[in-house]
């Protein structure tokens, strides 16, 4: 009877198998990877639901708020602090006052529980990221939080990788700016940043990319 | 054949580096991923807590309590003659007026005042012109006259229906730069008030 296969299948066979497989790792691997890298993973530009529809950055910031109107501890503390509701109440007590907008305001402040507002640029516990820090060498908000005064509803701009953190440890003069800039969303790079930048660094006496870089100074 | 099924029962180096590589991609399926370290048993500012009833893990203080050493009864910190909350306004600024500091007045001024006060200090800010009744100007009698310890207060406490910012401006030094930046104004006046 003649055979179907003739020997050398047999090589194919083991080919399909000792290679396939690898082949079929690699291919879910490659795209494991790109997915995990993607801003699409890390919601980058999602916006996130907030209690009572959330806090409109664009109206408020419209009406020249500064962002330490409300987040009055950035400059002084590790965490930027989500103002406790009598922030809201000093002007909502009075401004659309009986507005079903800020009904949840009126119920906050009348049984004195928080309102639960979402963490959006949520860091994982092992990082220990202080924005006082950053205020002061000269990192603006918009440079890690994006066009917040734009925004509607906050959503990231960044995708927060570790790799992101370190691009600017490692060369922070791509980023920094003069720190009387640091609050102001529309400030734009000029076209002789790293000239700039350099001065700024030697100026805040930010440290230099190999302490920046040292494990210690972002995972205690 | 017969030979060749020996060999596929796996008996040869190649049978059982297979074997062993069906046991490793099991072994990774149930490795899974672990996330203790990412979130862990810890509460970070202002996080939500499912322990207390109202939500919140930062526990809010008793009442009158004070900070370990962080008591200050007296006229810089409270703008009253020693501290009295019945006594007198103090009219002089405790602390020394430098350009440094009125030029933090100037900025604090413009974070916290100017939304309802106005850069100028007119009380037509974008939010006061909301208000009813709408902000004072300082540049009224009543204003010009009222002594630094009460603008000090007032910064502190709220008055009306101004709420209190001293808990937003926790700076001593920076509460008085305030006064002192409204001081300087009220010494130009705008043309129009």
């Amino acid at each position: 009877m003649a055979q179907i296969f003739d020997r050398r299948a047999n090589t194919l066979a083991r080919l399909s198998i000792f290679a396939g497989i690898p082949l079929l790792i690699a291919i879910l691997g490659g795209l494991w990877w790109l997915f995990g890298w993607s801003d699409w993973h890390r919601d980058v530009g999602v916006a996130i639901a907030q209690p009572g529809g959330g806090y409109n950055h664009q109206l408020h910031i419209g009406l020249r708020m500064d962002c330490r109107y409300c987040h009055t501890s950035v400059e002084v503390s590790s965490s930027a602090n989500i103002p406790p509701t009598e922030t809201c109440m000093g002007c909502h007590s009075q401004i659309i006052s009986r507005s079903e907008k800020v009904a949840f305001i009126w119920q906050s402040w009348e049984s004195g529980i928080p309102i639960q507002w979402n963490k959006v640029h949520d860091l994982p516990k092992f990082v220990y990221f202080n924005h006082s820090i950053h205020v002061a060498k000269g990192v603006g908000c918009s440079t890690c939080h994006g066009r917040i005064d734009q925004m509607r509803v906050v959503y990231k701009t960044q995708p927060l990788f570790m790799s992101w953190c370190l691009d600017c440890h490692r060369n922070p003069e791509k980023y920094v700016r003069p720190r009387e800039e640091v609050f102001n969303m529309a400030w734009t790079p000029p076209p002789d940043q790293l000239a700039q930048g350099q001065r700024l660094v030697q100026e805040y006496n930010i440290r230099s990319s190999w302490e920046l870089t040292n494990c210690a100074i972002c995972h205690r | 054949m017969l030979h060749t099924r020996q060999r596929r029962a796996g008996s040869t180096l190649l049978g059982r580096a297979v074997r062993a590589g069906w046991v490793i991609a099991g072994m990774l399926l149930i490795t899974a991923c672990h996330l203790e370290m990412y979130d862990q048993a810890k509460y970070k500012p202002q996080q939500a807590s499912e322990f207390y009833a109202d939500g919140a893990s930062a526990r809010p203080l008793v009442e009158h309590t004070v900070a370990r050493g962080r008591l200050r009864i007296d006229a810089t910190s409270t703008g009253r003659v020693d501290g009295d909350p019945a006594g007198a306004y103090i009219t002089e600024i405790p602390i020394q007026v430098t350009p440094e500091l009125l030029a933090r007045g100037a900025q604090r001024y413009g974070i916290y005042c100017a939304i309802c006060h106005g850069t100028q200090g007119n009380g037509r800010g974008q939010v006061g012109a909301l208000l009813n009744p709408r902000p004072p100007s300082f540049y009224d009698q009543r204003l010009l006259d009222m002594p630094n310890g009460q603008y000090y207060e007032t910064i502190v406490n709220g008055k009306g229906t101004m709420y209190p910012y001293g808990y937003r401006i926790q700076s001593i030094s920076d509460r008085w730069a305030i006064v002192a930046h409204i001081r300087e104004l009220q010494k130009n006046p705008p043309p129009q008030n």
